[in-house]
């Protein structure tokens, strides 16, 4: 079954086409990465997905439900790259509100937000203002969130941007942890180092359009992803 | 509806605003006033009145202190309002919150309903230290229920301000908002005035009466409902309005103007993000 799946994507802004029948699809339980160069589509295809954009046409199901349906979004989990929350919000209530929002039962939220904080080590730093703590412990905010509400389905716009080495090691072990359970995971990124560490698949955009969709492991069979990356792009440019 | 989801950005917009500068700005401000209000009149009354102007001036007073608070609280709602929305818009929340299971509009309807609740706090808060000062300086104090009756109805006239401040933050900066809710509120009301209180109506129509009826007929009516809330704190007058009327007439305006507002959300965000 498909976690999504996306059919002739077409989105402009004014004369320019920023997405070109796209398509891309993503079976349950596999990590996927959308990689590409700035500027080639990927974020405006997670907006679209996420329906906070219309698209000018083309079919997208989540679940094999219509992306239009707010429901789908009770199984999706979205962490954007700017995770600039309410700057007098703790990481408590941050974790908190993510939950509410995500429409978790108050009784769920409280009996598992004590555990959460202590996975991700927000203990010490439950209480301070969410504008003085870092970026990695931010991240971490994000993924107690994401232990809390349990989503089949997680997303995540540019995950390993600004992280420390360390923070990234625990990025990368939570998202594995998260495949290994059964969910499925969705990175939009251009660290391509760190996605070919975890991710079963990639789709490479370039201009809108996709280039290449398939397993890893049989695509980095010559070269490895950096190499054929590049080599990718300068093949397709202006194609 | 997503009631958990509503519920938590109900609160986040009253979590929001209770620490926001210009709220305890303009509450200082009201504080101030109030006593000079008090203080102003109550020298005026023991050096130049007698006891049965006194006694007029004391219904005076009370009804000034109301005003003063009136007047504050629509500046206030304007002043949330026009930041309300906007907010999220310009510090790239929008985007996030929307990825969560809420419709669209739910998400407009606990913005305008958070901001309106902080302002109906902010007023409970008002009168009740109004009405302090005027029982401790006032032996003959009495609470009247027209008051509650009056809150009540005012209380329409703040959420259509807070609307129509969400309304033109989507599209204008922040002060020509604000300075554009004055503006139509000060239309709407006057237009309300002439037809409320006109005998001429319809006849010798010509361009600015034409704009008056629009705003009459296609506005909620925040003149009217101001006239309907001060009836209650003045008994004796006659009220022109015809009750059922006004309500049908709310209750279908506001669901246009808060339609509008959504419609023009939808399509902001579009240009917005790319």
């Amino acid at each position: 079954m498909y976690a999504f799946k996306a059919s002739g994507i077409n989105k402009s802004y004014g004369s320019k086409k920023v997405l070109i029948d796209f398509s891309i699809s993503l079976e349950q339980g596999l990590i996927h990465a959308l990689i590409g160069p700035n500027g080639a589509g990927k974020t405006t295809f997670v907006k679209g997905l996420l329906n906070l954009i219309a698209i000018d046409s083309g079919e997208i199901t989540i679940f094999d439900q219509n992306w239009k349906n707010e429901k789908t979004h009770k199984q999706i989990a979205f962490i954007p790259e700017k995770f600039n929350f309410y700057s007098y919000y703790t990481p408590e209530t941050t974790v908190k509100f993510l939950c509410q929002m995500h429409g978790v039962k108050p009784e769920l939220i409280k009996s598992k937000l004590g555990e959460a904080l202590e996975k991700f080590d927000l203990n010490k730093i439950k209480n301070q203002k969410i504008s003085t703590i870092s970026k990695g412990q931010l991240q971490r905010i994000a993924l107690s969130y994401i232990y809390i509400c349990g989503p089949d389905f997680i997303i995540l716009d540019e995950p390993f941007s600004g992280l420390d080495p360390i923070g990234m090691k625990e990025l990368k072990d939570f998202l594995v942890d998260l495949r290994n359970s059964g969910k499925t995971v969705f990175i939009n990124s251009h660290m391509l180092s760190e996605v070919e560490k975890i991710s079963d698949e990639i789709t490479i955009i370039n201009e809108g359009k996709a280039v290449i969709s398939g397993k890893l492991s049989e695509i980095t069979k010559q070269k490895n992803l950096e190499e054929y990356f590049y080599q990718t792009i300068k093949d397709n440019k202006g194609k | 509806m997503n009631w958990l989801q509503i519920k938590a950005l109900f609160f986040n917009s009253f979590a929001r605003e209770v620490r926001n500068k210009t709220l305890i700005f303009v509450f200082i401000l009201t504080i101030f006033i109030l006593l000079i209000v008090n203080f102003g009149m109550n020298y005026m009354a023991n050096t130049f009145l007698n006891d049965q102007m006194f006694t007029s001036l004391t219904q005076t007073k009370m009804y000034a202190f109301y005003v003063v608070i009136l007047f504050w609280n629509n500046i206030l709602a304007a002043l949330l309002g026009v930041s309300s929305v906007k907010a999220d818009i310009d510090n790239q929340i929008m985007f996030h919150l929307w990825s969560f299971p809420i419709k669209k509009i739910e998400y407009l309807i606990s913005r305008i309903f958070g901001t309106w609740a902080i302002v109906l706090f902010y007023y409970i808060v008002s009168l009740v230290f109004a009405y302090i000062i005027f029982a401790l300086t006032n032996k003959d104090f009495t609470l009247e229920t027209g008051v509650l009756k009056s809150f009540f109805v005012s209380t329409l006239s703040m959420l259509v301000v807070v609307t129509f401040a969400i309304f033109y933050s989507l599209f204008l900066p922040k002060i020509v908002a604000f300075v554009t809710v004055f503006f139509t509120s000060f239309l709407i009301s006057s237009a309300n005035q002439y037809f409320a209180f006109s005998d001429t109506g319809f006849k010798d129509m010509n361009v600015f009466k034409l704009i008056a009826t629009i705003f009459n007929f296609i506005f909620p009516r925040i003149g009217n409902l101001n006239t309907w809330a001060n009836s209650y704190l003045t008994p004796g007058t006659e009220l022109k309005l015809s009750i059922p009327f006004e309500i049908s007439h709310f209750l279908l305006t506001y669901t246009i103007l808060l339609f509008a507002t959504w419609f023009i959300l939808i399509n902001k965000n579009v240009q917005d993000r790319d």
